[in-house]
């Protein structure tokens, strides 16, 4: 175990020697990789970050785009439903107004018709009453009824005052001077000279006056002077017999239609009410 | 028996003082392999991330005793990498050429342990000073009193032959067992003595190599830290 010194100093150089040659050929090449690769991955790693972070506000972007999205979406609906919501509140409106119009229409197309007949009845009822009572008036009608007519007559014909008098002969005087005298039933000749005694009393001038039999005169007596009428028959009395008669229907009639109109109309609101549903 | 040379040091080749012996052939043939090797793989180093195995071995190699120098010395291994590294690779490489028949490993030669061991000597005073100034370098010797001063040199010295002596009776012991052992029983047992002697000659580059950086490292921290320790 003895030390070459040669060697000894050979090997310190070939050591040294070596430690030059790996730090050129294996150190430095292999350390100036790995730093460089090391920056290439640090360069990725903050490249993906970049993209994450990125990618992280874009979707949060996106997000918030969305939530807007459905912001408006619920801003949209509801204003659709409120649109949907007046439209049908117009609509239905409408339609109640529509369906108002109709029922007033048919109202007044019944109540024209309901006048319409109730005038028909009542022509009817009145013309069928005046008929009979005209017909009982013909069969019960005698002397004596007939003598009570004239007596009626003549008061009246007797009871025109002296003005009017003056005014029916004025009245004659400027046209045809003639007096008609017209009777349901045949006058007798002491019944004919009073009312010709009458004329001519209460009369001023000579006039022309003719008898006639006018059978729908029913046990009356009428006479026609320029105008002037002096008159009693069954038939007035008929006629306002009739005008009575018709009243009193007419005023029964107008209760049921009102009282019917009075029930339509509380029953509308159901209707009203079917129409929303 | 006459197969085993004890000592490789003497010249096989002599011209004047300068005399070639098989220590110095061998160690440039590890020098050549250790160069050549490098740079194969470094002439075309990949610098992406598609690199090829042998790159990514030595890259693994690098990085390791960087992590092994990071750990001891509590440094950063920048400067100290080439010494170490190559001390390690040096010794690591010529044990392992050891298994080749014929090749007797320069680290059996006490010129070349003695050689390292030198080396080291002189690295440590060198990263010393380079780290802390000549003045604190020197303030080392003399804690924890001036009295310390003789012991302090003689533990320098001592430890310096202590390295030159363990990795070359390592060495040289076991290429001599191997060979004696081939004499008595030529079959297996060698090649079990053989892988011992493998294990034992990269567990050799091991120590010597972590010896020179708690070395280093000793002298390189401030000196409020307690600065030698032989680590074995």
């Amino acid at each position: 175990m003895t030390i070459d010194w040669f060697t000894f100093v050979a090997q310190i150089l070939n050591f040294l020697l070596l430690v030059w040659l790996l730090k050129r050929f294996l150190y430095q090449p292999i350390l100036e990789a790995m730093d460089a690769r090391e920056k290439q991955i640090s360069a990725r790693v903050e490249k993906a970050e970049d993209a994450q972070r990125v990618a992280q506000e874009e979707a949060a972007a996106y997000r918030e785009k969305t939530g807007q999205l459905d912001h408006m979406r619920e801003t949209l609906l509801a204003e659709a439903a409120e649109e949907v919501k007046a439209w049908r509140e117009q609509h239905l409106r409408a339609a109640r107004e529509d369906v108002q119009r109709a029922r007033d229409d048919w109202y007044r197309s019944i109540d024209r018709e309901q006048q319409t007949f109730v005038r028909e009845l009542q022509r009817r009822v009145a013309a069928h009453v005046h008929q009979l009572a005209e017909r009982i008036l013909k069969e019960l009608a005698n002397a004596e009824l007939e003598s009570q007519a004239f007596e009626v007559f003549m008061k009246r014909l007797d009871g025109i005052t002296a003005q009017e008098r003056h005014q029916i002969s004025q009245a004659l005087s400027n046209g045809e001077r003639r007096i008609d005298v017209e009777s349901g039933f045949p006058l007798s000749e002491a019944q004919a000279n009073r009312v010709l005694h009458s004329i001519k009393e209460g009369l001023e001038g000579e006039f022309d006056v003719k008898f006639r039999i006018e059978p729908d005169l029913i046990c009356g007596i009428e006479l026609q002077a320029a105008g002037y009428k002096v008159a009693w028959s069954a038939e007035e009395m008929l006629e306002s017999v009739e005008e009575d008669l018709s009243r009193l229907l007419a005023a029964s009639l107008d209760f049921e239609t009102s009282r019917s109109a009075h029930s339509d109309a509380e029953a509308s609101p159901q209707a009203d009410a079917e129409v929303t549903t | 028996m006459s197969g085993i040379q004890i000592n490789p040091d003497e010249p096989i080749w002599s011209w004047g003082f300068i005399n070639i012996n098989l220590t110095l052939i061998f160690t440039w043939v590890t020098m050549a392999v250790l160069t050549l090797g490098a740079w194969l793989v470094t002439r075309r180093l990949s610098r992406g991330m598609q690199i090829s195995r042998s790159q990514n071995l030595l890259e693994v190699l690098v990085t390791g005793i960087r992590n092994q120098i990071r750990e001891v010395s509590q440094q950063e291994p920048g400067s100290y990498l080439p010494f170490v590294g190559t001390l390690f690779l040096f010794i690591a490489m010529s044990n392992l050429l050891a298994l080749i028949p014929g090749f007797c490993p320069p680290t059996s030669s006490i010129s070349t342990t003695a050689a390292l061991a030198t080396c080291v000597f002189i690295a440590v005073p060198l990263y010393g000073i380079g780290q802390n100034g000549i003045r604190e370098y020197l303030k080392q010797y003399l804690q924890p009193s001036v009295f310390m001063l003789p012991f302090n040199i003689i533990g320098e010295l001592s430890r310096t032959l202590a390295l030159a002596v363990r990795l070359y009776g390592n060495m040289m012991s076991g290429s001599v067992i191997g060979a004696i052992l081939l004499g008595f029983v030529p079959l297996f047992v060698p090649v079990i003595m053989q892988l011992f002697g493998l294990l034992t000659g990269m567990i050799q580059a091991y120590i010597f190599a972590i010896l020179a950086m708690v070395y280093i490292a000793s002298a390189t921290r401030s000196h409020s830290t307690q600065p030698h320790s032989e680590g074995e």
